[in-house]
């Protein structure tokens, strides 16, 4: 039996094995009754978790006077003071039917201010400046028309997520296609992805929210302050992000309007929610390409249908994210030719050690998952270490393999791992494991 | 099933202010974010409400950051001024907490921030579950990266203390 991971004794010690995957709980409690190393990490980091509780401490909270339970629930039962601002601008909204119609005016301004274009018909967006250069990440968006309806029906959405004194926003959405050739390399921060190879296309969808905090009932018509464009400084992503917030002329106050205009990739998209709900933004997101990576069926496929869904050849993008891949990896390829590419990303289930993670499309809904661990173990040595049964923690890559392989899988998945150079291929997708293992031959 | 908010209150909302003061570092800041946080959680009425409390904290508590927190920060400093002279704690004991909140802050921001986010979670009370649901990390990764953070803040703090000791 493998020994027990830091990651396992801690899990241990929290009395957290039941989220272990199937009976390694039981093996690692076994495996402590009957291991006397791994009883003597298990002291070691039982006196880590201690020193880290000491460490943190207790905030004295007997210096602040805390709310009681019913002062919290008087206030939230108290009318909204925006109240009677919330008809009018629910009847508005609702009227939308186009890019920034229905919009104030001073709100389509800004918006076109911010982003220093002519956006109107899907036409091609210039830049936001961030610290004076261009972003690269934002650059050169083709927007495609936004869809009729769009902004109602995630309205309706949001105003039951929200609830009704949450309506004092404005908010649109595009999705856009973004041509990656021509950008300048030094301009692509971390992502390699990104540094395609020319002619690639990667599909993504682009959300632009603008959102208006809560308007103070003596401001009558807030004014449109300047804006100064910040990198996302707090996220660590300056490269990826840029919000634009008034600048100190005018200083935050209710009435005050934020733009942002981000990336988002599928994945994100429901954290998106949650952030909305903190920062109080409508933040409207719809977004086709969404629906069919996150969707995820419950009932297997067979191979067969799906490929004769997509058809042979059909799908051309699929070769040339893999060409771009490839020129990035040194690896023939990591996607099934046949199959539609949806995305092509880096994740990070354990920070600091990433894993590409190509998505595409078995049929709609439904999602072939691709987690390719090359570059995080790089050497053969690393390899082996990360393949072996002893547990190497500092390992990087048998972190990151555990972790992926650890994930759960929705009902109706599965998954195999297939070497592929220097590195494993895991797939997971909505069917058994033979066919799985098909579609990883066809890599091949 | 309907959440009893009160026991929620009763179990979680002490620990939500000490999550938002090693977020902001400002304890009637940490307050008012935990009153609003708690405030929207009883209009929306979510159904995981451990998580969704401490989830909307974390944007919340981001958020403050990036903005409010900037621009107010002279107006704290002049309030917690003005606490000092009439505060409880006599002059020696409160430069010394702050010498220790100091410490614990720097080891905290020496942290990844999703170890760090992980790390704060479960010291306020959150079993791993809550905080996969929190954090979008998968359940199993908890333990790994519970192990990592513990270790790193111990040692960063050891750093310190070591530094702090050579000073004086």
């Amino acid at each position: 039996m493998r020994h027990v991971t830091d990651g396992e004794l801690h899990a241990f010690l929290d009395g957290a094995l039941d989220l272990l995957p199937e009976g390694r709980g039981d093996e690692v409690r076994d495996h402590l009754a009957d291991c006397p190393a791994c009883r003597e990490r298990l002291q070691d980091e039982e006196s880590v978790r201690l020193r880290a509780s000491e460490i943190l401490g207790t905030p004295d909270l007997s210096q602040v006077g805390l709310p009681t339970f019913e002062e919290l629930r008087e206030r939230a039962e108290a009318p909204s003071p925006e109240a009677g601002a919330v008809e009018e601008v629910a009847a508005r909204k609702t009227q939308y039917r186009g890019p920034l119609r229905g919009l104030p005016m001073a709100w389509a301004a800004t918006i076109v201010l911010a982003l220093g274009v002519g956006w109107m018909g899907g036409q091609v967006w210039q830049t936001i400046p961030m610290d004076g250069r261009p972003t690269g990440a934002l650059d050169r968006l083709e927007v495609a028309p936004v869809q009729e309806g769009i902004i109602e029906d995630q309205e309706a959405d949001l105003l039951t997520t929200l609830g009704s004194d949450s309506l004092q926003y404005e908010a649109l959405v595009v999705t856009g296609r973004r041509q990656t050739d021509e950008e300048p390399a030094e301009e692509l921060g971390r992502d390699p992805i990104r540094q395609a190879t020319p002619d690639s296309v990667v599909r993504e969808d682009v959300v632009v929210t603008a959102s208006r905090q809560r308007e103070a009932p003596a401001v009558a018509q807030p004014q449109v302050p300047e804006f100064e464009a910040v990198p996302g400084a707090a996220t660590g992503e300056a490269e990826r992000r840029a919000v634009l917030q008034p600048d100190s002329t005018g200083a935050q106050r209710p009435g005050d309007t934020t733009v942002a205009a981000e990336r988002v990739d599928s994945a994100t998209v429901a954290g998106f929610r949650s952030e909305a709900l903190a920062l109080e933004e409508l933040v409207v997101t719809a977004l086709p390409i969404a629906d069919s990576i996150g969707a995820r069926a419950a009932s297997p496929r067979a191979v067969s249908d799906f490929m004769m869904a997509a058809g042979a050849e059909a799908v051309p993008t699929s070769s040339r994210v893999s060409d771009s891949v490839k020129a990035l990896l040194g690896v023939p390829g990591l996607a099934v030719p046949v199959l539609e590419v949806a995305s092509v990303e880096w994740e990070e289930r354990v920070p600091g050690e990433r894993a590409l993670v190509i998505r595409q499309l078995l049929s709609p809904g439904d999602t072939l998952e691709l987690h390719y661990l090359g570059l995080l173990m790089g050497t053969d040595m690393q390899l082996r270490y990360a393949r072996a049964e002893d547990p190497v923690d500092e390992m990087p890559g048998r972190r990151a393999y555990a972790n992926v392989l650890e994930a759960s899988l929705p009902k109706g998945w599965n998954q195999v791992v297939m070497e592929r150079e220097r590195g494993l291929l895991v797939a997971r997708g909505p069917t058994d494991e033979d066919q799985l293992k098909a579609l990883l031959k066809m890599i091949r | 099933m309907k959440v009893d908010w009160g026991e929620v209150y009763r179990t979680s909302f002490e620990e939500l202010v000490r999550f938002l003061h090693r977020k902001v570092w400002d304890m009637e800041r940490a307050r008012d974010l935990a009153q609003e946080v708690f405030v929207r959680a009883l209009r929306h009425d979510p159904e995981n409400p451990r998580a969704w409390l401490f989830k909307v904290a974390t944007n919340l508590a981001r958020d403050e950051a990036r903005t409010v927190l900037r621009r107010k920060r002279h107006l704290a400093l002049l309030r917690s001024e003005a606490e000092e002279v009439e505060g409880s704690p006599r002059p020696d004991e409160a430069v010394l907490a702050k010498e220790e909140w100091a410490q614990v802050r720097a080891a905290l921001d020496g942290l990844k921030e999703r170890d760090r986010e992980v790390l704060l979670l479960w010291d306020a009370g959150l079993s791993y579950r809550e905080i996969a649901d929190v954090t979008d990390l998968s359940p199993g990764a908890i333990g790994t990266t519970l192990a990592r953070a513990r270790q790193r803040l111990v040692e960063a703090h050891q750093e310190m203390e070591k530094d702090h000791a050579a000073r004086n």
